[in-house]
């Protein structure tokens, strides 16, 4: 089965290659030549390089989940699937993991790689592989609850919640240097509590600088995925099959 | 191994029922189908056939009423025993080759060392060379015969065919019937549903059928039964005097076929009555140009059955 379903995502795993590929063009900091890259380790710290893994993470669980539910749904492909003796719940259960895993692993090799090209050594450890952890589970929970939830667009709706939080939290950053809010406290925490937990992922970074680890951002962040997650489970085993 | 109890299953959610919206499919269906059958499903369009399959088939739930298929839940009798389930339109990936998607599906058969049965169903349905084609450049037929292989991959009770000689040429309709066949004498207690509107078809596979109307069964029509009753006769007489008399005589409850006054059926009790009148009827002088045995098509039957209700009944109430 694992074989077999590697072998039907062998033309996104090429797509999450090229990813990579343009994911390390924008890493600034993995283009620090010269008297600039003797400096690297203090210039790159395990952070920088960690955001870039877990937007590379979150991408590949969304070209890797992209209609993994819906499109059987839409199609008609769990008639036939389904009259075999396959429970659905594991049955997406298991393509969901093999997405994580085929995920966070592209952001390891990506990790190993990128130093290799670029520094020939390794400047940074796998402390920043914590980011793309929690990235993936965050935006492969979103993906399958949307994958469950809709026709079609599953990874496209998750993707468009990626870009809200970001102008969002980019509209936090410049309405705090104004000194002025629009929305009342209440409000403002609420849309940031619905939305990803960018800023948890963060508060993981900051705290990695600084020797720690973020505990309650880690099972905050963690959470959230693992509660979509659940919600697409329990959809899946709710709803109907068309 | 089937059992239904006042199955009923309506579309719609809370807001359609507030809108008064709601589409009823099935309203109420009870139907017991004894291990070892070939039961056909039949009806108009809109008569409920695809629901009542996605209901046994665990992909619906009944809006009320009540399924068991082998003692269990129609969802959990799937996950636990597997359906060999042929759908209307087989829908299966069409980027995937014929091997890989056999593969695929031995796979989720749990079949061990499923190689030899795959290559086993792939030469009876005739697709054993086209095993490195893509799904979406195979014909409609051989798509067809490409889900009837997955279905024969595992070791099951139960055989769900939906629509299944749609897009087969005669050939592979005979051949249809003759892998039903097969596949039913391998083991006792088998059971095969088979919805379709090819009513010749299922007078040659089927042991019964039952007629769906507006989401119910109207009536199961039993066709071992009517092979072994005796038959009704028409009787064909050359025009003479009083031959239409004779024959009212001889058999009194004749009926004129068709406004014909030469033409009679007659519903003798059996052989030994119908010689006996016969002789009788010979005796007053009559001459027989023709004695046939009539026995009511399956489609005639159906159209019977249908036919009261059409205009009244017909699709969802």
């Amino acid at each position: 089965m694992i074989t077999l379903t590697l072998w039907q995502l062998r033309w996104r795993l090429l797509f999450v290659a090229v990813l990579a590929l343009v994911f390390y063009r924008l890493e600034p900091g993995l283009h620090l030549h010269g008297a600039a890259a003797d400096e690297a380790p203090s210039v790159v710290d395990p952070g920088g390089i960690a955001f870039t893994l877990a937007n590379l993470a979150g991408a590949s669980m969304l070209v890797l989940l992209a209609g993994f539910v819906s499109s059987d749904r839409r199609e008609g492909y769990y008639r036939i699937y389904f009259a075999h003796p396959t429970r659905p719940l594991a049955f997406y259960a298991t393509r969901w993991v093999m997405a994580y895993v085929l995920s966070v692993g592209a952001a390891a090799v990506f990790l190993v790689l990128a130093q290799l090209v670029a520094w020939g050594e390794f400047r940074v450890g796998p402390q920043a592989m914590l980011q793309p952890a929690v990235f993936a589970l965050i935006y492969g929970g979103l993906a399958a609850f949307f994958s469950v939830l809709l026709p079609r667009g599953d990874s496209l709706a998750a993707f468009a919640v990626y870009g809200v939080t970001n102008v969002w939290q980019g509209a936090l950053a410049v309405f705090a240097q104004m000194e002025s809010q629009p929305m009342g406290p209440l409000a403002r925490q609420a849309v940031s509590f619905a939305l990803p937990p960018h800023q948890a992922v963060q508060d993981l970074y900051d705290a990695a600088h600084l020797g720690g680890t973020a505990w309650g951002s880690l099972a905050f962040a963690g959470g959230y995925g693992l509660f979509w997650l659940a919600l697409a489970g329990l959809l899946l085993w709710y709803r109907e099959w068309p | 191994m089937i059992h239904l109890d006042e199955v009923a299953k309506s579309y719609g959610g809370w807001r359609a029922r507030a809108q008064g919206r709601v589409v009823t499919a099935l309203a109420g269906v009870s139907l017991e189908v004894p291990p070892g059958t070939v039961l056909g499903i039949v009806g108009p369009n809109g008569a409920g056939k695809s629901t009542l399959i996605r209901i046994l088939l665990g992909y619906l739930r009944p809006t009320r009423g009540s399924v068991a298929v082998g003692g269990l839940a129609p969802r959990a009798y799937a996950q636990r025993h597997g359906v060999a389930y042929v759908p209307e339109t087989p829908a299966i990936p069409p980027a995937w080759t014929v091997e890989h998607a056999m593969r695929f599906y031995a796979s989720l058969a749990e079949l061990e060392d499923p190689g030899p049965k795959i290559d086993a169903a792939l030469d009876r349905v005739g697709l054993g060379d086209t095993r490195v084609r893509r799904v979406g450049a195979l014909s409609k037929g051989m798509r067809q015969r490409l889900a009837l292989a997955q279905a024969l991959l595992g070791d099951r009770d139960l055989m769900v065919l939906d629509e299944p000689t749609s897009g087969l040429d005669p050939e592979w309709v005979a051949e249809l019937r003759a892998m039903v066949a097969e596949w039913r004498a391998e083991r006792a207690g088998r059971v095969v549903l088979i919805a379709s509107h090819d009513l010749s078809e299922l007078e040659h596979t089927a042991d019964s059928v039952a007629v769906l109307v507006g989401g119910a069964v109207r009536e199961v029509i039993d066709l071992r039964a009517g092979a072994h009753a005796f038959p009704a006769y028409r009787l064909e007489l050359e025009p003479t005097p009083h031959a239409a008399d004779a024959v009212r005589a001889c058999f009194p409850g004749a009926v004129t076929e068709g406004g014909a006054p030469l033409r009679f059926f007659v519903e003798p009790a059996g052989a030994e009555e119908l010689t006996r009148r016969l002789a009788e009827l010979l005796g007053r002088g009559v001459v027989v140009r023709a004695v046939a045995p009539v026995r009511l098509t399956l489609e005639e039957r159906y159209r019977d059955t249908v036919g009261t209700t059409r205009g009244q009944k017909e699709g969802r109430p």
